[in-house]
């Protein structure tokens, strides 16, 4: 061990002397911060835009016009009653007297609207909602009174309706989310119309939102789209996870336009999409559907750039690290001491792995600085769900869990670059031939897998490699981006992530196997 | 004395080709052994064997009691050594290559570094990269890495190879001193007999992969030095051999024919001979002198029996 450690410490000066890692890291670290400059840019240009403040008072001018239109209006028939009035018309005093109080019914939402800051151009909020409510609860009572009899019936029923119609003031007037949810599940509850499904999606809408929005607040924000529209990317999140949950309770998917059954698989996905919805609204990480996260792009992109840098510097280091010390002669310095060639190997592996790890790290500080710098430090974490329950990583370990697991694979192709230094003993051979295994295996893999679909196909190799997203399935953003996932797509073969870790081990071992026995018994 | 590296019966296949055939010797502690042989005879193949850079096809190698086969680190911890030119980590300084070294050695000290460097004169230039080192330069490092560790075995493989001839001198006074005084056992390749004659005190000898025999440099010196074969050119050859088979001179004939006649004789009895011959009626076109083959010297000394090992 202490000869390995010897030899580890050698190993890790020669390399800290080679220029390359340096001038890759210099050139990485530059580029990071050019991409999340250029990102950030276009999120100033694309925010001047999206998040142009919305006049929010217009329609307080708006509907004074209208009240001042309206009391114009009412005057006027007023005038006209009276004249009717005095002609003894009573049907048409009726008639007048009934469109006045209904014009007063306007007017007063309007008021209301006005008094209680509540805007209805905008998107359907709960304040929206009750105003709705109120007015037509308003023209229920303006109905029963306009009556020729009001019946006892008809009495009873105007006590319940300004009961209700008082209820809603006082939530409008205190902002009251938590009486508004009470009355809409009592509403829910007692709603003849709705099928058992939809009573239940209404009352878990009723019992999530108590949780994700006590105070009602969230439910409020409101934001301009880039086509002028108003839109909450808090509702947004609240009506997605009402569609899925509907979809779950009634067993359907939309087939084109035709509802067909769920599949069970189809089921599972659709509960875990609910779950994460659900966290998401509840700990507040909603994305917002008209922004794009320029910011996680900028981070993925530079993430995927230095695992790109990691792995040419890899193999770069891999394929010459014992092809240029037999070049170079200076592996009889090695030779000649007193250690096993076993441990010489050993020791050169865990060195490249070790400085593999560095760089790796360092590649992730930069990106993480980086985008910190631009875009700030708040990203939302990471969140999955199994079996519906859902769960979240803190963003920055989520990010380096994944590029760690990404890490393995770009280790296979170390491992097989330094085989091919070792075997062929030439730099150039062992470097190349890894790179275009790395980028060819997989054109290769997909040209076949495009014809061949068979459960062989998995087995073929140098792909199947990548692990990162077979394990963190949740995350779209990398998925697409990686450049692991990218050359080392499994094309239309399903394979799972124990598959890929089980070939990676296999791989890696027999590949290295190889190598050290080549080097330990061959002639130097 | 006690023999630190044994070699028996070591042979070495390259493809069907043999090139070290049933190799068996043996150095002893305290003394310079020279490994004498043309350029290509299985010098440095052998070297290499003992070294752990190639496998052994039969034979063994012990050194100082370990079995270099069976007890690898033990064996190869008592060797400090040059094979073919020392190569190092040329981006390196030459103080940072002999301290990886001494790493991986253990139990070697900054002040043993210090004084392996300093007894091969490279104080001045131990910060410079070894890139920008000279041969002999590198020669002088190697050689200060080969002792890091106190061996008792130093095997050397043509060490005098770029070194001018005050660097010659001051290794061979080097070595001289490591086997008296630490009483090391060392090892030292060459092609060059002159070399082996002035630094040995046994030099074996190998040809075409065959180990022809070991003598002690008295007896090489004395049979060797001072006689050279000396070719007299004359179109009368069969005139002054008669001349010469009734002389004094005829034991040392070594080939005659019409155009020449060979000897072999102290440079002194050039001008006798020549007298003699031009006395006699014959016409010397010219002489010169003609260098023995290192092998024609050894079966001379061992009188063309190569079975002695």
């Amino acid at each position: 061990m202490r000869k390995i450690t010897a030899l580890f410490i050698n190993e890790i000066i020669k390399i800290t002397k080679k220029p390359t890692v340096f001038i890759m890291l210099i050139v990485l670290a530059v580029l990071t911060f050019v991409i999340n400059g250029v990102f950030l840019y276009q999120e100033i240009e694309e925010r001047a835009v999206v998040y142009a403040p919305a006049e929010e008072d217009y329609y307080k001018i708006h509907f004074e016009e209208r009240i001042k239109n309206i009391e114009e209006r009412i005057e006027n028939y007023k005038k006209a009653r009276d004249d009717y009035d005095q002609l003894d018309r009573e049907e048409r005093v009726a008639d007048y007297n009934n469109l006045i109080s209904l014009l007063e019914i306007i007017m007063d939402n309007y008021r209301m609207s006005i008094d209680n800051d509540i805007n209805i151009y905008n998107l359907k909020n709960y304040l929206v909602d009750i105003y709705e409510k109120i007015s037509t609860l308003s023209i229920d009572v303006n109905t029963i009174m306009s009556k020729s009899r009001i019946t006892d019936e008809d009495r009873q029923e105007l006590t319940r309706i300004r009961d209700l119609i008082d209820k809603y003031r006082v939530v409008i007037a205190n902002r009251d989310f938590m009486q508004y949810l009470e009355i809409s599940q009592f509403e829910a509850e007692n709603d003849e119309n709705l099928s058992d499904a939809q009573r239940q999606n209404a009352l878990d809408r009723i019992a999530l939102l108590r949780i994700a929005d006590p105070t009602g607040t969230k439910g409020l924000e409101v934001k301009v789209n880039t086509e002028g529209m108003y839109y909450s990317p808090f509702q947004a999140a609240v009506n997605e996870a009402d569609k899925d949950r509907l979809m779950l309770l009634e067993n359907y998917e939309l087939y084109g336009s035709d509802r067909i059954p769920l599949t069970p698989q189809k089921r599972t996905q659709l509960t875990d999409d609910l779950a994460i919805m659900e966290h998401r609204i509840i700990n507040g990480y909603t994305i917002d559907p008209y922004l794009a996260s320029y910011r996680e792009t900028a981070m993925v992109s530079t993430l995927v750039l230095g695992l790109f840098f990691t792995m040419m510097l890899l193999i770069i280091l891999a394929g010459g690290t014992i092809s240029q010390e037999i070049t170079s002669g200076s592996i009889k310095s090695l030779i000649i001491a007193p250690v096993k060639r076993s441990k010489i190997f050993a020791a050169k592996a865990i060195s490249l792995a070790a400085v593999a790890i560095a760089v790796f790290i360092v590649v992730y500080l930069v990106s993480v600085v980086a985008n910190g710098i631009f875009f700030g430090f708040d990203n939302y974490p990471y969140i999955y769900a199994n079996n519906g329950v859902a769960g979240h990583i803190p963003y920055y370990i989520f990010r380096f869990a994944y590029l760690f697991v990404d890490l393995s694979t770009i280790f296979a192709y170390a491992i097989l670059a330094y085989m091919l230094s070792v075997v062929t003993r030439n730099t150039a051979t062992a470097v190349g031939v890894s790179i275009a295994v790395a980028f060819g295996g997989n054109l290769a893999f997909n040209a076949m897998s495009s014809n061949w679909t068979g459960e062989w196909v998995k087995f073929m190799p140098f792909h199947n490699l990548s692990l990162s997203d077979k394990i963190f399935i949740f995350d779209k953003a990398a998925q697409s981006n990686d450049i692991i996932s990218m050359i080392n797509s499994t094309g239309n073969v399903n394979v799972s992530a124990l598959f890929s870790f089980c070939y990676l081990v296999v791989f890696m071992v027999c590949i290295g196997y190889i190598a050290m026995d080549s080097f330990c018994r061959r002639d130097i | 004395m006690e023999a630190v590296l044994k070699v028996k019966n070591l042979s070495k296949y390259f493809g069907e080709r043999l090139v070290v055939e049933d190799i068996s010797f043996e150095v002893n502690q305290g003394e310079v052994f020279g490994f004498l042989g043309p350029n290509g005879a299985g010098k440095t193949t052998t070297i290499k064997m003992i070294m752990g850079f190639l496998s052994m096809d039969s034979g063994e190698v012990i050194i100082n009691g370990y079995n270099l086969k069976k007890d690898y680190e033990k064996a190869m911890s008592q060797i400090g050594g040059i094979v073919e030119n020392p190569e190092m980590y040329k981006t390196l300084s030459g103080i940072t290559n002999l301290e990886m070294y001494a790493r991986v050695q253990g139990n070697v000290g900054k002040e043993r570094i210090e004084q392996a460097v300093k007894l091969v004169g490279m104080q001045n230039r131990i910060d410079d990269i070894v890139g920008k080192y000279s041969l002999g330069m590198k020669q002088r490092i190697g050689l200060a890495q080969a002792l890091l560790h106190k061996p008792p075995l130093l095997i050397l493989d043509e060490p005098t190879n770029g070194l001018d001839p005050a660097g010659i001198k001051e290794l061979r006074d080097i070595l001289k001193k490591l086997a008296r005084e630490e009483n090391v056992a060392i090892m030292v390749s060459s092609h060059l007999l002159a070399e082996m004659e002035l630094m040995c005190d046994r030099v074996g000898i190998i040809n075409n992969g065959k180990f022809l025999g070991i003598k002690s440099v008295e007896e090489l010196t004395s049979n060797v030095s001072g006689r050279s074969k000396y070719r007299f050119s004359t179109k009368q050859g069969t005139e002054a051999s008669k001349l010469l088979v009734v002389s004094e001179y005829a034991g040392f004939i070594v080939a005659m024919n019409q155009e020449y006649i060979e000897l072999e004789i102290e440079e002194g009895q050039v001008p006798e001979i020549t007298a003699m011959l031009v006395g006699g009626g014959i016409s010397i076109y010219g002489v010169s002198k003609i260098d023995v083959s290192l092998e024609d010297a050894f079966l001379k000394i061992t009188g063309g029996d190569t079975s002695i090992a």
